[in-house]
């Protein structure tokens, strides 16, 4: 009956009151330890609660920012005045993915639940220049596109599908042609929700998928059977993954679920690479009394081997919480804390050459972010000291 | 503020549910689910709602899990009743379709030891993915028992197209004090990942398989 008690009396958590979540560590006291970001410059879409999904930059030339949104239109902006200079319109379904093209800021990809990737020329009056779909069955049963990349030498797409008829897709396209080279479907057994070339081996992928697995595949290979090399079970739901590389040259695959957990693998050995991260850590690693506001957003780019790093944020209150954590010595810390974030952010991307971080979200406005430049060197013990002799035990669950 | 399920409320609704399995009772057992209707909910824009949650009593006693041990953990199966295969049984599959697809259908779920693992594709090809059962990693840093029980006290949930979850938390073979605890710890665990937590449910019903639904919220 005691056990009944507590587990009663943790009901009370789960009242909707945003006092229940805030910062454990002081201001001052992050300050300290914490890079700090600041808004730069803010821009919003309009006055309708659009959801900024998607954003792409290319890193070449970084001029124009691409953003995927909730009403199935994708628009551009100008990085440096920030005014709009394309809507681009003509998916009917929601858009599941935006990347700028090859090294250009003038063309850009978009894929969406009703079936097709449409590439898009800016100089061409923002119209369609051609479209990828899987029309084997008819146009009128195409299969819903849930997630896409371009390989590295920009010569094939490859795409991912939700469950269509039975069966979760991977297709591939030849980029230049727009010819349907082939497809996989043995290998997941649900909806496919992330899909990513391996940065260097041009013919490696990793597909994520509600299933709970992340398979690798070397296209190059004949049949699905042989291309299938690597099968790692989270026994989750696989939200977002990304490619990193682990000590010693091997292969990681780092993934966040569903259900706002993060977990980094070997893909080689296909075992956990640090142990599963479990959403009540990575409340305690971001200072957070309560883990039942935590979210993940996505992952950012790696800047060194060994090394992973995502946004993380708290639905509490307007969404302001908004941290940049590191899985690091496959330990996670806290790396930067943004101050003036006003959304529960949904897209980030990161533009180094101009040491910009943009973030978009559920507010419908996206914000330019800058940080003060303080050291990187943060060593990751002198912040899980912080955190041991901090951490309260408040809304802790029995479970 | 919104409301929460009182204590008392969850025992009445177990106790409805319970009740009426037994007046009619069935020759099967009947699994107990919780059915979750959302609102303020839009499926085009917020976060998937999908994932699995450990439930704190096993909710399918019937399930079968196999282990695709190594040496040690196929001992180890053998001890305990478990049913097992070696890297030779896998081999000598052959990669045939038909063989995979069987062994698929045998058992609930499947558990590998680390040395396993990695070889599943080579030795079987993407048969088990297709099905929905490619094993669970079984390290030697955990008891196989207790992950056995982790596996079968696991529940999965995904929100699809429509605003409604079913999810089977328990069975009517289970006591009052089991189901409540099982139903708790699902909903506690569901809400926490709504955005707006308790705002964004519109009902809660528990249901034996046979039985009305009950409404709890």
């Amino acid at each position: 009956m005691n056990q009944l008690d507590t587990l009663f009396s943790m009901t009370e958590d789960l009242n909707t009151n945003s006092d229940e979540d805030a910062d454990i560590v002081s201001d001052s006291e992050s300050a300290q330890s914490l890079i700090q970001y600041y808004v730069e410059q803010e821009r919003s879409l309009s006055l309708q609660r659009t959801y900024i999904l998607h954003m792409s930059c290319s890193q070449g030339v970084a001029d124009k920012l691409f953003l995927g949104l909730s009403n199935c239109t994708s628009v551009v902006y100008d990085i440096e005045t920030l005014s709009k200079v394309a809507c681009l319109s003509g998916h009917d379904r929601t858009i599941t993915g935006v990347k700028v093209g090859a090294g250009e800021d003038d063309v850009v990809f978009t894929s969406s639940l009703d079936g097709t990737i449409k590439l898009w020329d800016l100089r061409l009056h923002n119209n369609m220049v051609r479209e990828y779909k899987d029309a084997s069955e008819g146009d009128d049963k195409l299969k819903p596109i849930s997630s896409f990349d371009i390989s590295s030498k920009k010569t094939v797409i490859a795409a991912g599908t939700e469950l269509f008829d039975g069966d979760a897709f991977m297709l591939f396209w030849d980029a230049r042609s727009t010819k349907l080279l082939g497809g996989y479907w043995e290998s997941h057994r649900d909806d496919i929700t992330h899909i990513q070339f391996h940065p260097s081996k041009k013919d490696w992928l990793a597909t994520g998928s509600t299933d709970g697995l992340m398979n690798v595949f070397d296209i190059s290979e004949c049949s699905e059977d042989d291309a299938l090399l690597y099968s790692m079970n989270t026994e989750s739901s696989v939200d977002k993954l990304q490619w990193f590389m682990c000590l010693n040259e091997v292969d990681g695959l780092s993934c966040i679920t569903h259900t706002q957990d993060l977990q980094v693998w070997e893909t080689d050995g296909v075992i956990p690479y640090a142990k599963h991260m479990q959403r009540d850590i990575i409340a305690k690693v971001m200072h957070r009394t309560s883990s039942d506001y935590c979210y993940l957003v996505d992952f950012l780019p790696e800047d060194s081997d060994d090394e992973v790093s995502l946004l993380a944020g708290s639905t509490a209150g307007k969404g302001e919480c908004l941290k940049m954590l590191k899985v690091q010595k496959k330990t996670l810390t806290p790396v930067a804390v943004f101050n003036g974030n006003k959304q529960i952010v949904r897209s980030c991307c990161s533009i180094k050459q101009k040491n910009l971080l943009v973030t978009g979200g559920e507010s419908g406005f996206f914000t330019l972010w800058k940080s003060d430049g303080l050291s990187q060197n943060i060593s990751a013990a002198s912040l899980k000291v912080k955190t041991k002799s901090k951490h309260s035990s408040v809304g802790k669950k029995p479970y | 503020m919104s409301s929460k399920v009182s204590r008392d409320t969850l025992y009445e609704c177990v106790r409805e549910v319970l009740r009426h399995s037994q007046e009619k009772k069935r020759n099967f057992l009947e699994t107990v689910e919780i059915q979750i209707g959302l609102k303020n909910y839009d499926p085009q824009k917020d976060k998937r709602f999908s994932g699995t949650v450990k439930l704190k009593h096993i909710p399918r006693p019937k399930m079968q899990v196999c282990i695709l041990g190594d040496q040690q953990h196929c001992d180890e199966a053998k001890a305990n009743n478990v049913p097992f295969m070696d890297v030779e049984g896998l081999k000598k599959m052959n990669k045939n379709k038909k063989l995979v697809k069987k062994l698929a259908k045998k058992y609930d779920a499947f558990l590998a030891s680390e040395a396993l693992i990695k070889q599943i594709p080579r030795l079987l090809g993407p048969g088990l993915n297709k099905a929905g059962k490619f094993p669970g990693l079984l390290s030697h840093q955990e008891g196989m028992m207790a992950k056995i029980d982790e596996v079968k006290a696991t529940i999965k949930f995904q929100m699809k197209k429509v605003l409604c979850l079913s999810v089977a938390v328990g069975h009517v073979g289970m006591t009052e004090d089991e189901l409540v605890q099982n139903v708790h710890l699902a909903i506690n665990f569901l809400v926490s990942l709504l955005k707006k937590h308790w705002q964004n449910v519109r009902s809660l019903h528990v249901k034996s398989t046979m039985g009305p639904p009950q409404r709890l919220y």
